[in-house]
C-alpha cells in the first residue's frame, strides 16, 4: 500500500523513462518482415519538430495551457513502444486504473505491457484465465465501480466470445440505467488485422461487427504517435471503447513519439494527404498501401505506366485516415466528398457489412448531388481470412489504384 | 453431484487406462448412466511456435516430467512386449525407419504438387 502511494507520487515518469528507455534497442523485422508500402512510407514523423507539431495534440500535463514545445522531449518508438508508454501513463496518473487479460503479466504476447507488472505490481497488472467473456465482463464490472479498466483480448478474432458482453451489457449501460450508471472507465484493447502469416484466426478486422453497439466507440490508429495519444484518449473517455491495434505494424510503424501526456482526439478524422479530384478514406495497416497507390499513380513503374493514362497521373487524391470508426467523422468525410466528389473506401474486412457500406450509404445520403461517380469500396473478399492467398484477400497498392483509377474515369 | 460417476486416469499409463476405460464401460451399460473421466497428461513442448511456456514454469520441471510421461516407452518398461514376443528393438528399428521414409516420400510429393488455382480462395465457402 505504502510503495504503491509512494510510486504515484514520486516522479514516475522518471521510471518510465527508464523501462521505455531499455526497450527502445533497434528491432529486427518480424517473421514475415516489414511490409514494403509501411518501410517506404513518408507519413510518420521522424524528427522530434514534427512529431511535437503532430496536429490535434492536446498536452495533458500540469503546463497543458503552455502550448511551447519547446522544452519537450521526444523518442523513437514502433508501436507496441508506444502502447506501453501511454499504458505507463495511464496507470502512473490513475490509482485505479489497472490493465488485465492474456499473458500480460510477463509482458504480453506482442511486449506492450512490458515491465509494467514489475513497475506497478501484479495487483494492478495480471493474468486473466482464458476466457474473453470473463475478461470482458470482469472489465464491465469494474468499471461500473469507478475503476479504469484496461482490458486485452489477445487477437481480435478471439473478441467474438466477448461480443455478448460487450454489445449486450456494456454498449447499452448508460442507456438502460437512463444515464445513472455508465463504465466509460473500461478499454478493450485488441491487435487486429492481417500479419501475413495469421491464418483464420489470427487476421480478422471484427470492426464491423461492432457498427450496430451504439454506446461503444471503436477506435483504430495507424502509428505510433496515434497510437499513443488516441489510446490515452480512449482509457480516459466517458464511453467504454475498443481499441483495435493493427499488429502487423507493432514493429514495423516507427516514429519520434513525444514522451509526455497528450492525448488525439476522438471521433475526428485526419487529412493526411490534401487533394481535389478524389477521396480515399482507410484506416489501420491499409493507410500505407494507399499512400503506396497514389505513388504508383504520379509516377507508375514501366511495368504499370502502359495501364495508367497520363490523364490520371495528375489527379490529385485526399488521403484521409478515419481512426475512430464509431462514431464516424461524418463532418470531415462528406465536407472532403463534397469538394471532389468522388469517394474509394479501403478496408481489410469483407465488402458485405463492412464498415464502408455503412460509410457509402450516409455519403451517399448526403453528397447525392454532388457525386460523380458511385462510391467505390475496395476490401478483403467476401471469404474468411486464410492464410494461402492471403495478399490477394487483403487490398493492397495495386488494387486500391485499379479502384481509384475506375472511379477518377467514370 | 451430476449423478455421474467419475474417475482420474494416469492418462499416460497404457495399462491403466484401458482398465479405467473397460471398468467405466461396465458401468455404463449396466448402470445407464454416464461416466466422466478425467485423464491426466502433461503438454511437454510449448503451445505453439511463437509461444513460451518458460514465462510459466520452471525448465527442470518439463525434464522431470519427460522422462516419465511417454505412453509407448512406460509401457515397453514393463518388459512385458518383449518377454511375450510382441516387439523388440528388431522391430522397432525397423517401424522407425520405415515411417521415416513415408514421412519424406509424402513430403516430397507434397512439394511437387502445385499452388491451387487463385480461384479456391474463393470456394467452400457455402455448399453451393
Amino acid at each position: 500500500m505504502l510503495a504503491r502511494r509512494l510510486r504515484s507520487t514520486f516522479p514516475a515518469l522518471s521510471r518510465r523513462w527508464q523501462t521505455t528507455a531499455s526497450t527502445t534497442a533497434i528491432e529486427s523485422p518480424s517473421a514475415g518482415g516489414h511490409p514494403s508500402s509501411v518501410a517506404s512510407s513518408q507519413l510518420f514523423r521522424m524528427t522530434r519538430e514534427s512529431a511535437l507539431r503532430t496536429p490535434g495534440i492536446s498536452w495533458q500535463d500540469d503546463e497543458s495551457d503552455r502550448n511551447i514545445v519547446g522544452g519537450r522531449e521526444t523518442r523513437k518508438m514502433n508501436l507496441y513502444q508506444a502502447v506501453r508508454d501511454a499504458l505507463s501513463i495511464a496507470l502512473a496518473k490513475d490509482d485505479s486504473a489497472i490493465i488485465f487479460g492474456e499473458d500480460v503479466a510477463f509482458g504480453g504476447v506482442f511486449r506492450c505491457t512490458m515491465g509494467l507488472a514489475e513497475e506497478f505490481g501484479r495487483e494492478r497488472v495480471f493474468n486473466t484465465p482464458l476466457t474473453e467473456q470473463g475478461i470482458a465482463g470482469f472489465g464491465i464490472g469494474l468499471a461500473s465501480m469507478g475503476h479504469t479498466a484496461i482490458a486485452e483480448i489477445q487477437f481480435a478474432d478471439y473478441i467474438l466470445p466477448a461480443f455478448d458482453q460487450l454489445v449486450n451489457e456494456a454498449a447499452k449501460f448508460r442507456y438502460r440505467s437512463g444515464g445513472h450508471f455508465s463504465i466509460g472507465g473500461l478499454t478493450v484493447r485488441t491487435p487486429t488485422m492481417a500479419v501475413g502469416h495469421g491464418g483464420l484466426y489470427h487476421s480478422q478486422s471484427p470492426e464491423g461487427f461492432f457498427m450496430g453497439a451504439s454506446g461503444l466507440k471503436v477506435v483504430i490508429p495507424r502509428s505510433p504517435i496515434q497510437c499513443k495519444g488516441l489510446l490515452l484518449s480512449a482509457i480516459r473517455d466517458p464511453d467504454p471503447v475498443i481499441f483495435m491495434e493493427p499488429k502487423v505494424l507493432y514493429r514495423s510503424a516507427v516514429e519520434q513519439v513525444p514522451i509526455d501526456d497528450f492525448a488525439l482526439p476522438l471521433s475526428r478524422a485526419e487529412i493526411l494527404i490534401p487533394g481535389s479530384d478524389l477521396t480515399l478514406l482507410t484506416w489501420g495497416t491499409p493507410v500505407y498501401h494507399c499512400e503506396s497507390a497514389l505513388r504508383l499513380l504520379t509516377s507508375p513503374p514501366p511495368s504499370l505506366a502502359p495501364l495508367i493514362p497520363p490523364s490520371l497521373r495528375s489527379a490529385k487524391v485526399e488521403l484521409i485516415d478515419l481512426r475512430t470508426i464509431l462514431p464516424w467523422d461524418i463532418e470531415t468525410v462528406v465536407e472532403s466528398v463534397r469538394r471532389t466528389k468522388r469517394l474509394v473506401i479501403v478496408h481489410e474486412a469483407g465488402m458485405t457489412g463492412g464498415v464502408g457500406g455503412e460509410i457509402a450509404a450516409e455519403v451517399g445520403k448526403r453528397a447525392f448531388l454532388r457525386l460523380e461517380a458511385p462510391v467505390r469500396r475496395i476490401t478483403g473478399w467476401d471469404v474468411p481470412a486464410g492464410l494461402q492467398f492471403e495478399k490477394f484477400n487483403m487490398p493492397d497498392a495495386v488494387r486500391i489504384l485499379d479502384g481509384i483509377m475506375e472511379t477518377l474515369s467514370y | 453431484g451430476y449423478g455421474m460417476g467419475t474417475v482420474r486416469v494416469d492418462e499416460n499409463d497404457l495399462l491403466a487406462v484401458m482398465n479405467a476405460v473397460k471398468e467405466a464401460r461396465r458401468r455404463c451399460l449396466e448402470g445407464g448412466r454416464a461416466v466422466l473421466m478425467e485423464m491426466m497428461t502433461y503438454r511437454v513442448g510449448h503451445h505453439s511456435t511463437s509461444d513460451d511456456s518458460y514465462v510459466y514454469r520452471e525448465r527442470q520441471e518439463i525434464e522431470d516430467r519427460k522422462k516419465n510421461v511417454n505412453p509407448i516407452t512406460r509401457f515397453r518398461l514393463f518388459r512385458v512386449t518383449e518377454s511375450w514376443g510382441w516387439w523388440n528393438e528388431t522391430d522397432e528399428e525397423e517401424l522407425a525407419s520405415r515411417l521415416r521414409r513415408d514421412v519424406i516420400k509424402a513430403f516430397k510429393r507434397a512439394e511437387s504438387v502445385k499452388k491451387p488455382d487463385l480461384g479456391d480462395m474463393f470456394t467452400d465457402v457455402y455448399a453451393e
